[in-house]
């Protein structure tokens, strides 16, 4: 009988798995496939997170428990960031692996081949922001973490119904990176939760993130310019060619928190809520306050709030 | 055609490109409000608009002209018509410090010197391992070495992006090694045309110096000329330049190379007039891909990525053109 790649695939996994030495109990838990993953493993079950795809920045540690910062950087097996080395994930004998974004045949495909490498259980959970809850439920199921992940899929469905019936908001440009002139076009992830609630994304005629020229950012004219970078907001706060509209009046800058994760955007996960959340109830902070502990284990840092610049 | 009239001409078509590409874009101001912004009697949005577009145009000139320029001196430098400006590992030494300064987490104007410092420290390891190497050539020597530490901060490239953060740290250095002339500010934009007008000083001072070197150094020794002194100068000149195109508008490749072979058809091998004809083209090429940049929608296409686009089949006709003129 001929070998079959996959075969050959399945028996390397099981021989790495087999040939590594005992580890403890303790370190028996879940792999996320990338960080959308880590950080629904975190909210849900974070002792059964073995290690982040890409360790959270000093500060995005600020406001985790203090347990994140102990979790070794263990790379990513699907999306961006650094490869994983399937020997080390395999010497520390997951059960499950989670991945949590694009269910495309794809994905689905890599999931597959990586499952038969790795000897471990796989599970590619959609997600889509308007499927949180249904993520969080099948999530909650699959790492034994039902109650919470029922609480915390309740408050997700509250906000997700708030925030499609949010009172529209301005017509906005996204300036994502250092000088503002990365963008997410008209239907992209890291737009969604400011379209969602109504807000017009100004950046048409373009698919995802893309780069635009600064007067393209002033032909579309835009009412707010809604970014996540500090080292924007420095630039552009008294920048008049940033902060004047065409008719001369002043265009708005909203600052939205990074901390530990963007709140609409980087990378697009759970932390998404805390955007919905916010449009949703109009800046009230107590579902902030609420929700921020819920999925991070800390309470939001004190300077973690949306911020009009002025 | 006579000669002379060549660099005339391709003055002319820099003034046109550069005309386009002030006259033209998303906000759609009539030129004739654009000419009387200029002399400070324009609507808000056309001083907007000059504003904007001023910026570019500095940037795609002094980057056309620095990186054709540099290409010209290298290629006579080195007797090779294959040479471009990273011969010395100029452009992946200043992705390199780029890189750096975006995974540390620097603003746009400290990525630009840290792009011009590494291509600086690029250029000066290849010629400090080149000098240490002794061997018969020199020229073959720097190549070497050149194509050594341009491996070495590839690699170094190839790390930073595996090392970036994959939802905010690599689309930045992506876009960022991929060239663009709207990064700078007027500021910036000028400040680089510093380094690279000193550069482009030195190397039409060089003039006749360029040919004696290209004949050998025996040769330019003969006519008394210091070749050792004067090649290390011509090398740092061409550095100078390529460091600040690279740094205010990323990595753009084909100008470097294009553009001599187009101004050595027109007017010959003579550096006096090679290199000038090499830079107005440089220019006017980097306009004309500015104006394509932003031409298929609002989403702008990489410069360096149209560069190539245009510049490899560009080269290819001019290639076959010349050769079946010397067959």
């Amino acid at each position: 009988m001929t070998p079959t790649r996959r075969g050959m695939m399945a028996g390397a996994g099981a021989l790495a798995a087999a040939s590594c030495a005992p580890v403890s109990q303790a370190r028996v838990g879940a792999l996320a496939a990338g960080q959308p993953a880590a950080l629904l493993i975190w909210a849900l079950a974070p002792e059964r997170l073995l290690g982040w795809p890409r360790s959270p920045s000093k500060s995005s540690l600020s406001g985790l428990s203090p347990r994140a910062a102990t979790l070794p950087q263990l790379g990513a097996l699907t999306g961006g960031g650094g490869p994983a080395d399937l020997e080390r994930l395999a010497s520390l004998r997951p059960r499950l692996i989670l991945d949590y974004g694009d269910v495309e045949p794809e994905y689905q495909a890599l999931a597959e081949r990586l499952r038969m490498r790795l000897g471990a259980e796989w599970h590619l959970i959609d997600g889509a922001l308007d499927l949180i809850p249904q993520a969080l439920f099948q999530a909650g199921r699959l790492l034994g973490a039902e109650d919470r992940a029922s609480a915390l899929a309740d408050l997700a469905t509250g906000i997700l119904a708030r925030w499609t019936i949010a009172p529209a908001g301005p017509a906005f440009y996204y300036a994502r990176g250092a000088d503002g002139l990365e963008t997410g076009f008209a239907g992209a992830l890291a737009t969604e939760v400011l379209e969602g609630a109504g807000w017009i994304n100004v950046a048409t005629g373009g698919r995802d993130i893309g780069r635009v020229s600064r007067e393209q950012v002033a032909a579309w004219d835009p009412e707010a310019i809604v970014t996540l970078s500090a080292d924007f907001v420095r630039d552009a706060a008294s920048d008049p060619v940033w902060r004047t509209r065409r008719d001369g009046t002043r265009r708005r800058l909203l600052w939205l928190p990074d901390v530990p994760f963007g709140w609409i955007d980087r990378p697009p996960s759970l932390n998404r809520l805390l955007g919905c959340a916010w449009l949703a109830d109009q800046g009230d902070r107590a579902m902030i306050e609420r929700l921020g502990p819920l999925l991070y284990g800390a309470p939001s840092p004190a300077s973690a709030l949306p911020r009009w610049v002025e | 055609m006579k000669s002379h009239l060549y660099p005339l001409l391709m003055g002319l078509a820099v003034f046109l490109a550069a005309g386009t590409v002030m006259a033209t874009g998303p906000l759609g101001v009539h030129p004739v409000d654009l000419i009387a912004a200029l002399a400070g009697r324009g609507s808000a949005e056309a001083e907007l608009a000059l504003a904007l577009r001023a910026p570019r145009l500095v940037a795609a000139i002094m980057t056309g002209a620095a990186l054709a320029g540099a290409g010209a001196t290298f290629q006579i430098l080195f007797r090779n018509p294959l040479v471009a400006p990273d011969l010395l590992g100029v452009s992946s030494g200043a992705g390199l410090g780029a890189a750096v300064a975006l995974l540390a987490g620097a603003g746009i104007a400290a990525v630009q010197g840290a792009a011009f410092v590494g291509g600086a420290l690029a250029a000066g390891l290849t010629l400090v391992c080149a000098a240490l190497a002794r061997t018969g050539d020199p020229r073959l020597s720097l190549v070497l070495t050149g194509l050594v530490t341009g491996a070495l901060a590839s690699a170094g490239l190839g790390l930073a992006a595996v090392l970036a953060e994959p939802y905010s740290q690599l689309p930045t250095l992506t876009y960022w090694l991929l060239g663009s002339f709207s990064r700078a500010t007027l500021t910036e934009a000028v400040l680089a045309c510093l380094p690279a007008a000193a550069g482009a000083s030195v190397v039409l001072w060089l003039g006749f110096r360029l040919d004696a070197l290209s004949l050998g150094d025996e040769q330019a020794r003969s006519l008394g000329l210091p070749a050792g002194t004067l090649r290390l100068i011509a090398v740092a000149a061409a550095t100078l330049m390529t460091s600040a195109a690279v740094a205010v508008s990323g990595v753009v490749g084909w100008i470097g190379l294009l553009a001599p072979h187009a101004a050595r058809r027109l007017v010959g091998e003579q550096a006096s007039r090679l290199v000038p004809l090499s830079m107005t083209i440089g220019a006017a090429f980097a306009l004309i891909i500015d104006r394509l940049s932003t031409a298929f929608g609002p989403a702008e296409l990489p410069v360096g990525l149209l560069a190539a686009a245009v510049g490899a089949p560009a080269f290819l006709v001019l290639f076959i053109l010349t050769s079946r003129r010397s067959a």
